[in-house]
């Protein structure tokens, strides 16, 4: 029963995909979904979900609208990386310390950057909260490796925003707030 | 409507076979493991994606939309983690080529 009241979430999306997958929104599809959702998730052994977070609506619709972006604009990117004539990758494995104060947070972060062509999540420090990340190509310009890991960090505020705890995003108000106080 | 259902449909579809096409040559041209991971892995969901979504538009059942929806969900929810997992292996057991790295921030930890 704990487990039930534990992954509300994940007991809805079960149910769901039970609907989708028969095709039709009829009371049995629903309650044989539901059913199968509540065995699995009651029987099943899941990790603990910290409840910290709060998921904002926006928020989320701003991550997947700049998330969309980036998956567009880094797609065209390595196009041109494949179609271009044969010339050396200037690849790297970059650490991005990150606000890892959840595993969901964290666990957002790191599939957004594995999704976006060009940026791979190679290993995770949990305890650090650390994302060591593969970049297929930093480019000629020295300053490519510093662009890349602010690229990540303006994901992972947008990730914060969406679904951070609301100490996270006070946190980040705050210091946003500072770095526009003091011009440097 | 449906004059316009069918473009938006056939610029997706042409759209994910670049992207598939684009994945493939990638395979082909990039170096190592890791280049290779990111042309295998990430086109390869776009392109599935805009099939999927291209081929969904032109189902009369919407049932048949929702399945082909699903499975371009679980694409976006799996390809990561294999991306991961295989990107990882790679580094750990050095069959990816490190010397090839500009910057190895991973190096001093590991």
């Amino acid at each position: 029963m704990n487990r039930l009241r534990a992954h509300p979430y994940l007991v809805l999306w079960l149910t769901a995909v039970w609907v989708g997958l028969w095709g039709t929104v009829t009371p049995a599809n629903v309650l044989g979904g539901l059913a199968v959702a509540v065995v699995l998730v009651g029987s099943l052994p899941l990790n603990e979900v910290e409840s910290q977070g709060i998921v904002r609506p926006l928020g989320v619709l701003r991550f997947v609208a700049f998330f969309a972006k980036d998956l567009v604009r880094a797609s065209l990117q390595v196009a041109v990386l494949v179609v271009r004539p044969r010339r050396r990758l200037r690849q790297a494995v970059i650490a991005v310390d990150v606000r890892g104060e959840s595993d969901r947070l964290l666990t957002l972060l790191a599939n957004a950057i594995s999704l976006t062509p060009g940026t791979l999540t190679l290993e995770v420090d949990r305890p650090r909260s650390i994302l060591y990340v593969h970049a297929l190509d930093v480019g000629d310009d020295p300053n490519g490796v510093e662009r890349l890991r602010a690229d990540i960090l303006r994901v992972e505020r947008l990730a914060v925003l969406a679904i951070g705890s609301a100490r996270a995003r006070d946190e980040l108000a705050a210091q946003l707030h500072e770095q526009t106080e003091v011009p440097q | 409507m449906s004059a316009v259902l069918d473009v938006i449909s056939a610029v997706l579809l042409l759209l994910g076979v670049g992207f598939a096409l684009l994945a493939g040559l990638g395979l082909l041209r990039f170096p190592d493991v890791f280049s290779r991971m990111h042309a295998a892995t990430k086109p390869a969901t776009l392109g599935l994606l805009c099939v999927v979504l291209g081929a969904a538009l032109q189902m009369e059942d919407g049932s048949d939309a929702v399945k082909l929806l699903l499975v371009g969900a679980f694409q976006f929810l799996t390809a990561p983690v294999a991306a991961h997992m295989i990107g990882r292996a790679a580094y750990r057991s050095g069959t990816g080529d490190l010397d090839a790295l500009v910057v190895d921030e991973l190096k001093d930890v590991s």
